[in-house]
């Protein structure tokens, strides 16, 4: 579903050296995976995600993405793959201000040619547990909730992949094992997951964990605790 | 775009940053509130005008007045005479014709006694300036040829002076002298000044001449041409007249005044010229006010707002949604502010015309439907200029940069 060959993405700030953020990356991502990608800040993780994620274009290389080559598409039709396909989590939740939790989750569909925005809205609410809390502002909700709504707006208009940035980064650990289950429960109905971060224990929950150092792919490896020896 | 979620989107942002909403819409209130107030009532004041002076002044007549040039006062009163009218009058062949003439003296009837103002007209005043008895009769030639003691009422005096008893066939005291009441006037209502013209008295100008003044000039008499096409001619006809008659020469100021419906109407036009240039300017400044309020406030939301259109990017939204989401905030703002505009201003000249414009006669102002839509408009527009630049340059936003923010 995910096919990058050869990526590269270059950045340069001001009159320093030029850093290579994703440097010769190639990568495939089945549909159904629940692939963590590791690594320590500034090993150009979140550049692979705003690739992935169709925020930013590649300097070089090819991405497929459910059989599109998407390089060469423009901004609109980005926008359009976005909403369709991608769904993101941020660290950050990046939840709207004074907006209920079902508006928020909405969002996406904004932009969908969809009628059915009611009903959506609500299962995606549901899926995360958090009905009860439909009309609460996103600021009187706690971290885990503000990232569970933040998840169900990833969700709700179905997209091909989850594409999860250090989504436990501002939680404290019991709230971050709500979401690595929240994330468990969605990949068992099928959801496919790229959770992106820094700590190995989020990481584990993954059936595959790739580990990326300076922009490029150190190991690629599926997780035994949690496939059991078996893909 | 989902336009029922849009519009959903749309009202709870717009209520939820209420202060921000009438920041922006308040502007745009005051505004249109101005404009509609100003204009519609420079507009009624322009039609009650017009049409006082269209009734008062019809535009086959001409008017000649006493004394010359714009400062002319009282002392020159004195120079139309009678024969200088009747020269006139014979020479142009004028049928139809009526003094201007005015007085106040005591007026009894009774125990009833008030200061009355005394017209004094010919029988054609009927015609000429449009009185007429609705109860009784109207002055006749024989009134005015005989110079009779006789009067016509207006219906505020027949009212002060005979509270209980018809006044036709009455007699009242002028100065100590008896009048015969014919009979009263249809009622005419306020002049542009607020002035009751029903609190009137009407007698031949002859007797009012002879008798009550002893004078043998009129400050103004009123000719009907009877067609409009040759008032222009007639003018300067009677100009000629007079200057022979008042030996006036080449160059020299004319001690008299010929006036045309015209005339009256281009001073009328000039005085309200000012009128004219200010309402506009009073708009277009409120609207360039509230056009750059809107500026400055969006583009100060908009970057507190970076992070929120980072994310709509993220989430599918194209350049072009959120411009129109952006455009139809402000839209719907403008919109409602200039609704409210309307609104006030409509409240507003409720409140305020018994309050001052009664008294030029005015019972309600107008306020037109075009007016309404081009206020909304240029509303709506300087909402749109306004939130232009600011639209842009969110929807530019890199999606990347926004989210990082």
């Amino acid at each position: 579903m995910i096919e990058m060959n050869d990526v590269v993405k270059t950045y340069r700030k001001g009159n320093e050296p030029p850093i290579k953020a994703i440097d010769h990356v190639s990568l495939a991502i089945d549909s159904g995976e629940f692939v963590a990608i590791l690594g320590p800040s500034g090993s150009g993780k979140s550049t692979l995600m705003n690739v992935l994620g169709l925020l930013d274009r590649p300097d070089s290389g090819e991405y497929v993405l459910n059989g599109r080559a998407v390089e060469k598409l423009g901004a609109d039709d980005l926008a359009a793959l976005r909403n369709r396909h991608i769904g993101f989590v941020f660290q950050s939740y990046h939840l709207l201000p004074r907006t209920t939790a079902i508006e928020n989750v909405q969002l996406p569909l904004l932009y969908a040619k969809r009628s059915d925005f009611k009903t959506r809205g609500e299962a995606a609410l549901a899926a995360v547990g958090l009905s009860d809390r439909r009309n609460h502002l996103a600021e009187e909700l706690s971290g885990g909730q503000q990232q569970r709504v933040a998840i169900a707006r990833a969700i709700v208009n179905e997209p091909s992949v989850l594409l999860a940035d250090e989504p436990t980064g501002n939680l404290d650990s019991s709230s971050a094992r709500e979401i690595v289950d929240v994330f468990r429960e969605l990949h068992a109905k099928g959801t496919t997951i790229v959770l992106i971060t820094h700590d190995r224990d989020v990481a584990a929950a993954a059936e595959r964990v790739i580990q990326v150092r300076d922009g490029a792919i150190q190991a690629d490896e599926l997780n035994a605790a949690v496939v059991g020896g078996v893909r | 775009m989902s336009g029922r979620l849009l519009f959903a989107t749309i009202v709870s942002r717009l209520w939820r940053f209420k202060a921000k909403t009438i920041f922006m819409g308040l502007g745009i209130t005051i505004g249109v509130l101005a404009t509609v107030l100003l204009q519609s009532v420079a507009m009624t004041v322009t039609q009650r005008f017009t049409r006082f002076i269209k009734q008062a002044f019809p535009a086959d007549s001409i008017v000649v007045m006493s004394g010359g040039g714009p400062m002319s006062g009282p002392e020159n009163r004195d120079k139309l005479r009678l024969d200088d009218v009747n020269t006139i009058v014979s020479a142009l062949s004028i049928r139809e014709w009526d003094p201007v003439i005015v007085t106040r003296r005591d007026v009894k009837h009774g125990a009833n006694n008030v200061r009355a103002l005394i017209e004094g007209h010919s029988e054609q005043g009927e015609t000429v300036h449009q009185l007429s008895a609705e109860e009784g009769d109207f002055l006749t030639a024989e009134d005015v040829r005989g110079r009779r003691n006789v009067a016509v009422i207006g219906a505020t005096t027949a009212k002060t002076l005979f509270p209980n008893e018809s006044p036709v066939g009455s007699e009242l005291y002028i100065d100590d002298a008896p009048f015969r009441v014919a009979g009263v006037l249809a009622k005419r209502g306020l002049d542009v000044h607020g002035r009751d013209q029903d609190d009137v008295i009407v007698v031949p100008y002859t007797t009012q001449m002879e008798k009550l003044m002893r004078v043998n000039f009129v400050p103004a008499v009123m000719l009907k041409i009877g067609d409009v096409s040759r008032v222009p001619g007639a003018k300067s006809e009677i100009e000629r007249i007079l200057r022979e008659r008042h030996h006036i020469g080449e160059g020299e100021q004319d001690d008299f005044t010929v006036m045309t419906t015209e005339v009256v109407m281009q001073m009328f036009n000039r005085s309200l010229g000012t009128m004219r240039i200010f309402v506009p300017l009073i708009a277009a400044t409120a609207f360039l006010i509230s056009g750059l309020v809107i500026l400055t406030i969006m583009n100060l939301s908009i970057r507190s707002r970076t992070s929120e259109i980072g994310l709509r990017k993220a989430v599918g939204a194209r350049d072009r949604d959120l411009r129109v989401q952006l455009f139809l905030e402000v839209g719907a703002i403008a919109t409602g502010a200039a609704i409210l505009g309307v609104i006030l201003a409509s409240v507003g000249l409720r409140t305020l015309v018994p309050m001052l414009m009664s008294r030029m006669g005015i019972q309600s102002v107008h306020v037109p439907v075009t007016l309404v839509i081009a206020a909304v408009a240029a509303a709506v527009i300087t909402g749109v200029l306004g939130a232009m630049l600011p639209a842009r340059r969110a929807a530019r936003l890199d999606p990347v940069q926004a989210l990082r923010s």
